[in-house]
C-alpha cells in the first residue's frame, strides 16, 4: 500500500518536472525610442535570470524579469539591483523593473499586439504595480 | 514555470506539518489550525513569509498559515507609518478576504443546502 | 479491571497510526489543492487585472467558494477521510468548516443556528491570528523604536 502511493507520487513529480520544461528562455525586446543594447548586455550578464522582456516607450522603460526557481527568494532585492544599474545606463528615462508574472504577459501582450494606446497600457500597468494586498 | 512545483511541494509540506501535530503531537484539527496561524504570524514578524511567498506563490498562500500572515502584514504596514497607533488601526483596516469569502459562501450555503441529516 | 491493564489492552485493540501513509496522503492532497489555487491565480492574472500580490485574494474567495460546493454536495468529507491534515490546513478547511457549521445548524434558525455555530472552529482561528498579529506587531514596533531592528 505504502510503497504503491510512494511510487506514484514520484510519478506526479516526475510529470510535473516535464512539464515545466516547456517555457520560453530569453530576452525579447520592442524598441521605439532608445539604444537597446545597454539593457540587453546588463540583463543577460545576470545569471539569476532565465528571460526578460523589455519595452522602451517614450520616456519609459519597462523591464519584466523571470528569475531562477530559488532566486525566486530574493525577488525584490534582484529587482531593485537591476533597477539601479538600468537607472545608471539610462538617466533620462523613467525605469521600472519587476519580476511579477503580471509584468511579462503584459510587456508580451503589448509587444505582440503593437497598440497604439499603449502609453495608457503602460500607466495602468504601473499603477496596478504599485498595490499591496 | 517552476512556482507550480514549488506550490505543490511547499503546500504539501505545509500540510504535512499539520498531519505531524494531528498524528505525533495529538492535537485536535482546531488546535493546531491555530498554531499554524501563530506560526504565520511569527514568521512574518521575522520577514520570513514575503519571500516564501514569492517562491512558492499559492504554496504559500492557500494554507491557512497565510492567514496570519496577512493580518501582521497589514498591522505591520500600518505601524510603519503611524508608529504604535497605527498597530491598532491596522488591525481593524485589514481583513482578509478568507473569512469575509467564508462567511458569504457559508450563509449562501445554509440558504441552499439541506443538513445531510433530515434531508 | 484496572487502569494499567485497560490502557495495555486499550493499546492492543486501537489500531496503529499509519504514520507514512498519511503523510504521504496529506502531502498529495495538500500539494494538489495549492497547485489548482496556483492555477486559479495565473488565470487571475492573465485575464484580469490582478498581480502575483493581489490575486491571492480572488484565489482564496475562488478555493472557499469550490469548497462549499463541495461540502453542500457532501464531497469534501471523502477528500477530509483521505487526505487528514491535507484538507484541513489549506483554506478549504477552513471554509469547510465554516460552511458545514452552517448547513448543520440551519433547523435552529438562521439567527441562533446559522449565525451563531458558523464560527465554532473559525472563531478561534481568527480569535488566534488577530491576537499573535497584534502582539508581533506590537513586539516589531517596539523593537524598530529602541532601534533593535530595523522594517
Amino acid at each position: 500500500m505504502e510503497g504503491m502511493l510512494i511510487r506514484k507520487v514520484l510519478l506526479l513529480l516526475l510529470m510535473l518536472v516535464l512539464l515545466s520544461g516547456c517555457s520560453n528562455h530569453g530576452i525579447r525586446i520592442h524598441n521605439d525610442s532608445a539604444d537597446a543594447s545597454k539593457a540587453e548586455e546588463i540583463l543577460k550578464k545576470d545569471q539569476r535570470l532565465t528571460s526578460a522582456v523589455i519595452l522602451f516607450h517614450e520616456k519609459d522603460l519597462l523591464v519584466g524579469i523571470d528569475v531562477d526557481t530559488f532566486s525566486r527568494f530574493h525577488k525584490k532585492k534582484i529587482e531593485k539591483e537591476i533597477k539601479k544599474k538600468l537607472e545608471k545606463s539610462y538617466p533620462d528615462l523613467t525605469v521600472t523593473v519587476s519580476a511579477d508574472r503580471k509584468m511579462t504577459i503584459v510587456l508580451d501582450k503589448l509587444i505582440r499586439k503593437n497598440e497604439k494606446d499603449m502609453g495608457k497600457k503602460i500607466d495602468q500597468l504601473k499603477s496596478l504595480l504599485k498595490e499591496e494586498t | 514555470m517552476s512556482i507550480f512545483i514549488t506550490a505543490f511541494i511547499v503546500g504539501g509540506l505545509i500540510c504535512v506539518v499539520g498531519q505531524l501535530m494531528f498524528d505525533v503531537a495529538k492535537l485536535t484539527p482546531a488546535h493546531t489550525l491555530c498554531t499554524l496561524v501563530v506560526i504565520g504570524s511569527i514568521l512574518d514578524g521575522f520577514g520570513m513569509y514575503e519571500p516564501l511567498i514569492d517562491f512558492a506563490g499559492a504554496g504559500a498562500t492557500i494554507p491557512i498559515t497565510s492567514f496570519g500572515n496577512a493580518l501582521t502584514h497589514g498591522a505591520m504596514a500600518e505601524a510603519e507609518k503611524h508608529g504604535i497607533i497605527g498597530v491598532l488601526t491596522g488591525m481593524f483596516e485589514v481583513t482578509s478576504s478568507g473569512i469575509s469569502a467564508a462567511i458569504l459562501f457559508g450563509f449562501i450555503a445554509s440558504l441552499i443546502f439541506k443538513s445531510e441529516g433530515k434531508a | 479491571m484496572n487502569e494499567n491493564k485497560y490502557a495495555k489492552l486499550e493499546q492492543q485493540t486501537s489500531p496503529k497510526t499509519p504514520y507514512l501513509r498519511n503523510i504521504v496522503t496529506a502531502f498529495i492532497t495538500g500539494g494538489t489543492i495549492c497547485l489548482i489555487g496556483q492555477f486559479v491565480s495565473l488565470f487571475y492574472m492573465t485575464y484580469f487585472d490582478f498581480t502575483e500580490r493581489t490575486s491571492s485574494n480572488p484565489t482564496v474567495a475562488t478555493l472557499i467558494f469550490i469548497a462549499m460546493l463541495l461540502t453542500g454536495f457532501g464531497q469534501y468529507k471523502k477528500i477530509g477521510q483521505f487526505g487528514g491534515a491535507g484538507s484541513a490546513v489549506p483554506i478549504t478547511g477552513f471554509g469547510n468548516a465554516v460552511v458545514s457549521a452552517a448547513i448543520e445548524h440551519r433547523s435552529e434558525g438562521y439567527v441562533l443556528g446559522v449565525g451563531s455555530n458558523m464560527f465554532k472552529l473559525a472563531g478561534s482561528v481568527i480569535l488566534f491570528g488577530v491576537f499573535s498579529a497584534f502582539v508581533v506587531a506590537l513586539i516589531k514596533t517596539i523593537l524598530v523604536k529602541f532601534g533593535v531592528i530595523s522594517w
